[in-house]
C-alpha cells in the first residue's frame, strides 16, 4: 500500500466513524458519549484531510491551492479507477 | 446543496475483468432495490417529513446512498474495464455491450432500465419510513444473492460492506419511525397523516 493509499484509508475510516455517529445521533441526539466521540473523530478527520490535500491534491474545491498547484482539481486518479 | 468528495466511501480495487459478474451487480446501480433508487427515494421524502430527527436521517442516509451508487458503479466499471470481445461473448454480455459498450448505465439485472416508480414517496411519515425499512431489507437480500454468485475476493469485500450498511440503515430508519410514533396518539398512530394533517412539531 502506498503512503497516499494509507492516508486515504485513514480518512475513510475516520469519516466512516463520523457517518455512523451522525446517523446514531440523529435519532439519539442527547447521547453525550456519542457527541464527545464525534467531536474527537471530527478533529482527527480534519487533520488527516489537511495532510492529504497538502501532499496529494484536493478532495473538494476547498482543498484546491491554485498558487501552489494551479487548477489541480482535474488531476487524476479518479476514485473509481482503483488504487495503486 | 451537495459537494463532491474525490474519494470512495470504501475502497474498490478489482484486478480482473469479469463481465459475467457485472451483468447482475448492475442491478444495485439501476435495479428496483438499487442505490440510485434508494438515494432518490430518501431525498425526495424529506420535503413532507414533519420531524427534524427523521429529516436528518433521510438526508444523511440519502447522501450515503449516493456514495454507495458511486461504489457499485466503480465495481461495474472495474469488472468491465479492459475486457476483450471474447470475454464479452463468453459472459453473454453482448446484450448490454451493444447498447452501452463498457459504459455504466442504470438498469436492472434482467435488462430493464431504471424506473422512477421505485422512488416511493407517499407523503405520509409512517408510510414512508416503513417503506424505507422494507427497502433496506430488499437491498440486503439482493446483496446476499450477489454474494451467493461471486467468487472474486476483490468483489466480495466491497459487496459485504454495502450489505452491512443496509442492516445499519434498517436499524436507523426503525429508530426514526419509533421517534415519529412517540409524537402521535399512543392508542392510534394512524388517526391522522402527520405529514399532512398537523403543523410541524419543531
Amino acid at each position: 500500500m502506498t503512503c497516499r493509499t494509507e492516508l486515504l484509508r485513514k480518512i475513510q475510516q475516520l469519516n466512516f466513524t463520523m457517518i455512523e455517529l451522525g446517523l446514531y445521533l440523529n435519532n439519539q441526539p442527547d447521547c453525550c458519549e456519542a457527541q464527545a466521540l464525534f467531536d474527537k473523530t471530527r478533529d482527527q478527520y480534519q487533520a488527516a484531510r489537511a495532510e492529504y490535500e497538502d501532499c496529494y491534491g484536493p478532495l473538494t474545491y476547498s482543498g484546491v491551492d491554485t498558487c501552489e498547484d494551479g487548477w489541480s482539481w482535474i488531476n487524476g486518479p479518479w476514485p473509481w479507477e482503483g488504487e495503486d | 446543496m451537495w459537494t463532491y468528495e474525490k474519494r470512495l466511501e470504501y475502497p474498490v480495487n478489482i484486478k480482473n475483468p469479469n463481465p459475467a459478474m457485472a451483468k447482475f451487480i448492475i442491478s444495485q446501480v439501476g435495479g428496483p432495490d438499487g442505490e440510485l433508487a434508494a438515494s432518490q427515494r430518501y431525498l425526495s421524502q424529506r420535503y413532507s417529513m414533519p420531524y427534524d430527527t427523521a429529516i436528518a436521517t433521510l438526508t444523511d442516509i440519502g447522501t450515503e446512498e449516493l456514495a454507495h451508487l458511486e461504489m457499485v458503479s466503480a465495481i461495474v466499471h472495474q469488472l468491465t474495464r479492459d475486457m476483450t470481445i471474447e470475454q464479452v461473448k463468453e459472459a453473454g454480455f453482448e446484450t448490454y455491450f451493444v447498447d452501452h459498450t463498457a459504459g455504466v448505465y442504470p438498469q436492472a439485472a434482467a435488462g430493464f432500465p431504471f424506473d422512477a416508480l421505485s422512488f416511493a414517496s407517499k407523503g405520509d411519515a409512517i408510510t414512508d419510513l416503513a417503506e424505507n425499512m422494507a427497502a433496506e431489507q430488499k437491498a440486503r437480500t439482493t446483496y446476499d444473492n450477489i454474494l451467493r454468485m461471486v467468487d472474486d475476493p476483490d468483489v466480495i469485500d466491497p459487496i459485504k460492506y454495502l450489505r452491512e450498511r443496509e442492516v445499519v440503515h434498517f436499524q436507523r430508519f426503525g429508530e426514526a419511525l419509533r421517534n415519529v410514533q412517540d409524537n402521535l396518539h399512543c392508542k392510534n398512530f394512524y388517526a391522522i397523516n402527520p405529514s399532512f394533517d398537523m403543523t410541524p412539531a419543531k
